[in-house]
């Protein structure tokens, strides 16, 4: 057995980003590059609807040696894989989010890897016991059945981790026309922080179901 | 007078069950590992997993049998996880006993995810509830066993003792 092999800690092996192939007047981005986007509206599992996109932007530029290659506001679109609102015997909302891309002129950067599942809080533990001790006092298994779980809220503004999903080449030219079009001051900023500058379990609120 | 038959019935199957159930759930309890020493392979190239889990507790007797396309890919007792492999891209998989309930994710190239079970109450027998998960949330429940090869279904994907065995390496000699 596997289990009797293992050693005393829990080991993933995490894939390596792979060198992106390099043309010859042209920056590369590479697959599986880390970036970071900004929500632009706001989600939920009992707002959301399975299968809907909804619209994300860079919130930091990708930067490679030192060099903003496709700068901060790009827009782009993410897609809700699931969404589903609490429900009775204390089961709380669930949303399952994808990053899809964000357009860089004439060139789109394919996304994945975002870090933004969010759970509303289960009540399940708390409903189950709730139906036990129904023993003793019959409504209680009545109030147990119909209590809800939290829904759980991305609100817009939330900044998430992602991917770049595939290597990416940009001309020298479609560098300096891309920035020449966003002359915002995000743009021009710096790059994305090692840390998020707000946790997303801090930007995710629950919300009590209704 | 009919829901008196049913609930009648229902209880002695419950009770003709229990037997069996609680003694797979003492086997399960008996083999478990910490969690934090199972290792988790990494997912054969051009593919993602899921490692489905479901924590002890309430509602042991009742079944979480995982299912894709209709077809069964594992049971998940109380205190058991399995690994599934998948194609990268949005997969569907349901549980069902009394009630039906369904998660969908998004598998990625050279990923792990997470997704538990848990048995939440319903009005004849418990209902499982399917639902994205973390490894935290999987760390934290202390102890878990590999659900058995023969409790697998015939739907692919999910990773047999021996295949999880053979996509571990084995630990280096010192």
């Amino acid at each position: 057995m596997a289990q009797a092999e293992a050693p005393s800690k829990t080991s993933e092996m995490v894939p390596t980003a792979p060198s992106a192939s390099v043309c010859a007047d042209c920056v590369a981005i590479p697959k599986l590059t880390p970036v970071r986007i900004e929500v632009l509206t706001d989600l939920g599992s009992r707002l959301s609807k399975t299968g809907e996109m909804f619209p994300i932007k860079l919130a930091y530029p990708i930067m490679i040696d030192g060099r903003i290659i496709v700068p901060a506001g790009a827009m782009g679109m993410g897609e809700v894989i699931f969404a589903k609102g609490s429900g009775g015997g204390g089961a709380g909302g669930e949303l399952v989010l994808a990053a899809r891309y964000v357009d860089v002129g004439s060139k789109r950067v394919r996304l994945r890897s975002l870090q933004l599942n969010v759970n509303g809080k289960s009540r399940i533990d708390s409903a189950n016991a709730m139906g036990i001790a129904s023993a003793a006092a019959p409504g209680l298994a009545l109030v147990a059945l119909f209590m809800k779980g939290k829904q759980s809220v991305v609100p817009a503004g939330t900044i998430a981790d992602a991917k770049t999903a595939e290597d990416i080449a940009f001309t020298r030219d479609e560098i300096a026309a891309v920035a020449a079009a966003m002359p915002t001051p995000m743009a021009q900023g710096a790059p994305a922080p090692a840390i998020a500058t707000v946790p997303v379990a801090q930007q995710v609120s629950q919300e009590k179901g209704k | 007078m009919t829901s008196r038959i049913v609930t009648l019935t229902a209880l002695a199957l419950a009770m003709l069950a229990t037997p069996a159930v609680a003694k797979d759930k003492d086997k399960a309890k008996a083999e478990a590992v910490p969690t934090e020493s199972i290792v988790i392979p990494t997912p054969p190239s051009g593919k993602g997993q899921i490692l489905f889990f479901r924590p002890g507790g309430t509602g042991f007797a009742v079944g979480c049998s995982v299912n894709e396309n209709g077809q069964k890919i594992s049971s998940l007792g109380a205190g058991r996880y399995f690994i599934m492999v998948a194609t990268p891209g949005r997969h569907e998989y349901t549980v069902k006993s009394e009630a039906k309930d369904t998660l969908a994710l998004n598998v990625e190239d050279g990923e792990t995810q997470y997704a538990s079970c848990k048995i939440k109450m319903g009005i004849m027998v418990g209902r499982p509830d399917i639902r994205p998960s973390t490894r935290d949330d999987f760390l934290k429940t202390k102890k878990l066993k590999m659900v058995d090869a023969d409790d697998m279904g015939p739907g692919e994907g999910a990773l047999r003792p021996d295949q999880l065995a053979a996509a571990v390496p084995a630990p280096q000699a010192k």
